[in-house]
């Protein structure tokens, strides 16, 4: 079967879906929710199409994305990769005052991507004047507003399954985001694998997603996807979740959605957020594939939602969980559809200190639950590798911990406009994941990344359990709290350090708060803390998109700079002032006194 | 619009506005810390984002206001919010419950 573009995808369902097919864009309730047929979807995003041609847009073109709202990221980035532009999906300034981490976030990707055009609303336009300023291959921001109401005809380009479609920026923990390049063809060959094979689509299936769309779950999984799969998808803002988590169960029972995805916080945000009464008369028994992945899967957080939520007809059966990351395009395994999640039982001590996955029953004393993801799809492979096989020579037997790494055609081309970095993302042909894991009946099971592993007297921990027991301490702020290894005096064995954020300020409440964070963990998993250091809100670094950079955390620990760094509260009201005032200052500057053509 | 003759600066929230705010507030920081209208919401008090959205939907509950997703990057104090909130009563032309 030959590969279609994704521009070819949406003219196929065009033609060939029942015109009740598309995308419905939920609005708040009580609104009424537009919605577009594939065909409808094709009619307008060829006009954003032309309107982008028009702005003198050439083929091969980057052109960044900035639009908070589903319908326009949707018609322009459709309609850019009909005109044989190469969209930049970005992420929207909607953090609370956090202005001056986001231009510059902004900058970066930006500059990285060496986009001609951004497309955004005339709201946020405002803010980014400085962007524009520093970016010289930048030629226009555009406000949305004026592409929708242009009348341009698009002038279709040819484009094949071998161009790159777009750039997916990824955050990782450890660097600045990185632009993935995906092909029509990484992108035709992932979804098919997950719609056929990994979800076994059928007829009557329809999406509900409050997932971003600049992020790759959300726009491969429920926009691209639906597209080559004709399906009707039902799309939320991730803000209006947020805000209301009941709303993401209320459009799955009302839309009927059978097929819905979030990452394990959204499901254990549901648990504590949403009240029954906000689903009087819902009913989720249509719901047949509930999928968890992009970050890991906590069984006790499955287990909470299924208790809260059977009663209103959700199945547990329904669990998937998932694998994969933005350099594979989105999924390379998927637990089977309708078993649940299913966990793989193992004795805590000899994972931590031999990397092996030795099973025991639940009931054991030192048993770990790991959750169970599936395996790889056809023509793509999952195995572990010990980390200094740098040719991946010798993957290892079941149940030994390695370095996940994968192949197969979902595999990105690599990092855009960075030789380097892609060749270090590789390792004999194998794409490195820096994930740690195993693999058990043939199925995946990850771990943790491997570079954060804290190893002490020969026993592996993984941050995130370290860090999941000092979150359940009170005046802790979970989430925002790191924990890494740091070599000891004589560089005998690792100190382990956990740094947590408190907005308690008093010398006397942080010493017992960091006290209790040391027995929370002790107890929890029998490691000593060998340094708990309390620090103020907003000090651990995040990137933009709200991941913790553990190893940065690490570097400032080690430089002393982590206590003295400036908290945001540091930064005043005049900052913000100035940096906005910057922002359109220059803005006007490029536009009126002419420092660089409008177009 | 419920102006209050007695007040310098008609945008300001009533104090029973603001008293009613912090509350809210304080039902999400830990037992002893100091709330007031120039604390900085995701840095002294230490909300996060989720936190953030969970109270501005309660805001949206208690005063009927919903504060929109593109304003928050101007939002920094829990004075800020007051303000927004207040702003938001006045246009719509009723007095705060």
């Amino acid at each position: 079967m030959s590969d279609l573009t994704i521009g070819e995808a949406l003219e196929e369902a065009a033609k060939r879906a029942e015109p009740t097919r598309g995308y419905t864009f939920v609005r708040d309730e009580g609104q009424a929710e537009p919605f577009f047929s594939f065909a409808g979807v094709e009619r307008a995003s060829g006009r954003y199409g032309g309107a982008l041609q028009a702005l003198g847009l050439r083929r091969g073109d980057r052109v960044a994305l900035v639009l908070p709202e589903s319908d326009e990221f949707i018609f322009t980035f459709l309609g850019a990769l009909r005109a044989g532009l190469v969209p930049v999906p970005m992420y929207p300034p909607l953090g609370l005052g956090q202005l001056a981490g986001y231009l510059d976030n902004a900058k970066h990707i930006v500059g990285r991507s060496g986009a001609r055009a951004l497309v955004t609303t005339s709201n946020i336009k405002r803010l980014l004047g400085t962007v524009e300023a520093a970016c010289p291959t930048l030629r226009s921001v555009v406000a949305v507003e004026a592409i929708r109401s242009a009348r341009e005809a698009l002038r279709p380009a040819k484009v094949g399954p071998d161009d790159v479609a777009f750039l997916q920026f990824t955050s990782g923990s450890t660097s600045r985001p990185k632009g993935v390049m995906l092909t029509h063809a990484n992108i035709a060959a992932n979804v098919r694998a997950i719609c056929r094979e990994g979800l076994g689509l059928r007829e009557g299936d329809v999406g509900v997603s409050w997932l971003p769309l600049y992020h790759d779950m959300g726009l491969i999984g429920f926009v691209l996807a639906p597209l080559y799969e004709r399906i009707p998808v039902a799309l939320l803002s991730p803000f209006a979740f947020l805000r209301r988590p009941a709303l993401w169960l209320r459009a799955l029972g009302r839309h009927r959605g059978t097929v819905s995805y979030g990452p394990n916080f959204a499901y254990a945000l549901c648990v504590k957020r949403v009240r029954p009464r906000e689903l009087e008369g819902i009913d989720l028994s249509a719901w047949r594939v509930a999928g968890c992945g992009a970050e890991p899967v906590r069984a006790e957080t499955l287990r909470a939602f299924e208790e809260a939520f059977s009663p209103f007809g959700f199945s547990p059966k329904a669990f998937v969980a998932s694998y994969g990351l933005a350099e594979s395009t989105l999924a390379a395994a998927f637990s089977p559809v309708g078993q649940g999640a299913r966990v793989d039982v193992v004795h805590g001590p000899t994972l931590w200190q031999d990397g092996m996955a030795r099973p025991v029953s639940r009931d054991h004393d030192e048993a770990v639950e790991l959750v169970r993801c599936g395996r790889p799809f056809e023509g793509h492979q999952i195995a572990a590798f010990a980390e200094d096989d740098a040719e991946s020579e010798r993957p290892l037997p079941e149940r030994v911990v390695g370095e996940l790494r994968l192949k197969g055609p979902s595999t990105m081309r690599g990092y855009f406009d960075d030789r380097d970095l892609s060749a270090s993302a590789m390792a004999g042909g194998w794409l490195r994941t820096g994930d740690l894991g195993y693999v058990a009946d043939g199925e995946v099971v990850p771990c943790g990344r491997s570079k954060e592993v804290i190893i002490v007297n020969g026993r592996n921990f993984y941050p995130h359990d370290i860090e999941w027991f000092s979150g359940q301490v009170e005046g802790v702020r979970k989430g925002n709290i790191a924990a890494f290894g740091v070599d000891g005096p004589a560089g005998d064995r690792e100190r382990v350090v956990v740094v947590f954020e408190t907005p308690l300020m008093g010398e006397r409440e942080r010493v017992v708060l960091a006290g209790r964070v040391r027995s929370a963990v002790q107890e929890g998993l029998g490691l000593t803390v060998d340094d708990a250091v309390a620090v103020a809100p907003g000090v651990l670094p995040k990137t933009s998109s709200g991941k913790l950079q553990r190893l940065l955390a690490r570097r400032l620990y080690l430089a002393k700079a982590l206590s003295g760094r400036d908290p945001p509260r540091a930064q005043d009201r005049l900052d913000l002032a100035k940096e906005l005032l910057r922002s359109q200052l220059s803005y006007v500057a490029t536009r009126t006194l002419g420092q660089r053509p409008a177009r | 619009m419920a102006a209050e003759p007695e007040r310098d600066d008609p945008a300001a929230p009533t104090p029973e506005l603001e008293r009613e705010f912090l509350a809210l507030v304080a039902r999400h920081v830990p037992a002893g810390l100091e709330i007031s209208t120039e604390s900085t919401v995701a840095g002294d008090l230490g909300l996060d984002s989720l936190t953030i959205m969970e109270l501005f939907a309660e805001v949206e509950e208690r005063f009927g206001v919903a504060i929109a997703d593109d304003r928050l990057m101007e939002l920094r104090t829990v004075g800020d919010v007051l303000r927004l909130i207040a702003a938001e009563l006045r246009a719509r032309g009723g007095a705060p419950r």
